[in-house]
């Protein structure tokens, strides 16, 4: 072989050097691979088109008059009150400036214009949530259930940003890290057993039972955010909050016949995703939940769950696919 | 060839659309072809980009009954290649910017800078050959295909294929001399 054809291949093999691929990336572009290959197969049922049922969410998120009066305010942040602002930004729940790092976060929300910054900055505010109640922990402050559903929220708001995006898989998986994250954090603090840190481990299970179960199939989560947007609508945003409380605190008696778990079966393929139970599949039950149920669960949470654990709780296995609620049409917004 | 062997059985479970059988297909070439966008991109996002498309399409052939009649691998390269000549004509001819690169503890900026440079000339370079040689160059001395799997991915005969490799090559020199 000639010289020269040995220099250039020495050239081409100087292109041999490929740089270690993101394994989210990796994850996110098999995700949306295996996702393709089963909507190809038929077995994809729930068909909601993206933007239909996106339109529908009741996403806090400011139209472009609310965009005005976020500016006028940033303004005056910034002129008169711009170092409470910046104060803020350490507050706790219950400080006095906590309403304005809110206030600072929603603006911040408010000013964002593409799916990608939207989903960063709320993913980011979930993360702020959760350390708020990770130091209040710490400090041996009282944690309310008021703490826990803002954190809920937030995490809530960052997976409709999510589904939203180009890559709802990508970015689902990037939520699902941040909760195992989270997890970590909770499982090295000090373990007090104190009723709401039960309740945080059983949010948190089932948050993550419901990232682990949409990364699978991320339709089934716009039907169930969907169902939520109408539930909350329906019968009102506490209403939704205690069907939460419910699911939280029932969920290890409801995991068998969800959808999920069907699908799977007949697909005859293992998954290390466990049996998650959709809220939609629950509609009949949680429509006629008692809110008194839940109140004060910290102060009597025995009692509580025992009754709860005794309710009928046995529809898990009709089959019903529930993405139906969403037919509210409207914005919603509030 | 023992690739070659190994992917007979492979086929018709594939045109049956068989899901475990797609699956494997990625699991097995997904990183191949990621390698081979990002040698002739010079960029992850671009590469990942070709992995996504490449393997979309391949899961449309085959629902719509076309796909690999034989091999699969030399298939997939030819997808993977079809989406890159597609972003070639796409992108501005001039030449492009450094390439994202990866520093390890012990590189030396300077050297960083010299390997970058000359890959991105060498990246350059290949860009301009003609299509078939710049296939048919790829696929040999960076994948390190044997012939006969080139000459199917390409559709060719084995004769033309080498024919091409020659080709390029010489154009490649010709073209670095240019250059320098």
């Amino acid at each position: 072989m000639n010289n020269w054809e040995n220099e250039i291949k020495q050239k081409l093999e100087k292109l041999d050097a490929i740089p270690e691929r993101n394994p989210l990336r990796v994850q996110s572009t098999k995700m949306n691979f295996l996702s393709e290959m089963r909507q190809l197969a038929g077995e994809t049922t729930v068909s909601v088109s993206r933007k239909s049922w996106w339109n529908q969410l009741n996403i806090k998120k400011e139209t472009f008059s609310m965009k005005l009066i976020t500016i006028a305010t940033i303004l005056s942040l910034l002129l008169g009150g711009g170092i409470s602002a910046v104060a803020a930004q350490d507050s706790l729940p219950g400080d006095l400036l906590y309403p304005v790092k809110t206030l600072v976060e929603d603006i911040e929300l408010g000013l964002a214009t593409d799916p990608e910054t939207e989903f960063d900055i709320a993913l980011n505010h979930a993360f702020k949530r959760f350390e708020e109640i990770h130091i209040l922990i710490d400090e041996g402050e009282v944690v309310g259930e008021a703490h826990l559903l803002a954190w809920q929220e937030a995490f809530q708001r960052a997976l409709q940003y999510g589904v939203n995006t180009e890559d709802p898989i990508g970015k689902l998986l990037m939520v699902q890290q941040q909760l195992k994250y989270q997890e970590q954090l909770m499982n090295k603090g000090e373990q007090t057993g104190v009723p709401f840190q039960n309740q945080f481990e059983r949010m948190m299970n089932y948050q993550a039972g419901l990232v682990d179960a949409s990364i699978e199939d991320p339709e089934l989560l716009a039907s169930e955010l969907e169902f939520m947007a109408t539930f909350s609508k329906q019968y009102g945003e506490e209403k939704l909050e205690d069907a939460w409380m419910y699911l939280y605190m029932n969920r290890e008696g409801l995991v068998e016949g969800n959808v999920f778990s069907q699908q799977t079966q007949n697909q005859g393929t293992e998954t290390q995703v466990g049996p998650f139970e959709w809220m939609h599949q629950q509609e009949d039950v949680l429509s006629e939940v008692d809110p008194n149920l839940f109140r004060n669960f910290g102060e009597d949470k025995n009692s509580t769950y025992d009754h709860l654990n005794a309710g009928d709780n046995d529809n898990g296995n009709n089959g019903n696919n529930g993405g139906s609620g969403g037919n509210g049409g409207g914005n919603g917004g509030k | 060839m023992s690739i070659i062997e190994e992917e007979e059985g492979l086929i018709s479970r594939l045109q049956a659309f068989d899901m475990s059988a797609i699956e494997s297909v990625f699991d097995q070439y997904n990183e191949a072809i990621y390698r081979y966008g990002y040698r002739l991109l010079g960029s992850q996002d671009k590469a990942e980009e070709c992995v996504a498309e490449t393997f979309s399409r391949f899961l449309h052939a085959l629902k719509s009954g076309k796909g690999p009649k034989k091999y699969v691998r030399p298939y997939l390269y030819r997808m993977a290649h079809n989406w890159i000549t597609d972003q070639y004509r796409r992108a501005i001819p001039e030449d492009e910017g450094l390439p994202e690169h990866h520093a390890s503890q012990h590189d030396h900026p300077e050297d960083i800078v010299i390997d970058n440079i000359e890959s991105q000339e060498i990246r350059n370079v290949l860009r301009e050959l003609p299509e078939n040689q710049r296939q048919a160059v790829v696929l040999k001395f960076l994948e390190g295909l044997g012939n006969q799997e080139i000459a199917l991915a390409m559709n060719k005969p084995v004769g033309a294929v080498k024919a091409l490799q020659h080709r390029g090559l010489q154009t490649i020199r010709k073209k670095l001399e240019v250059k320098l």
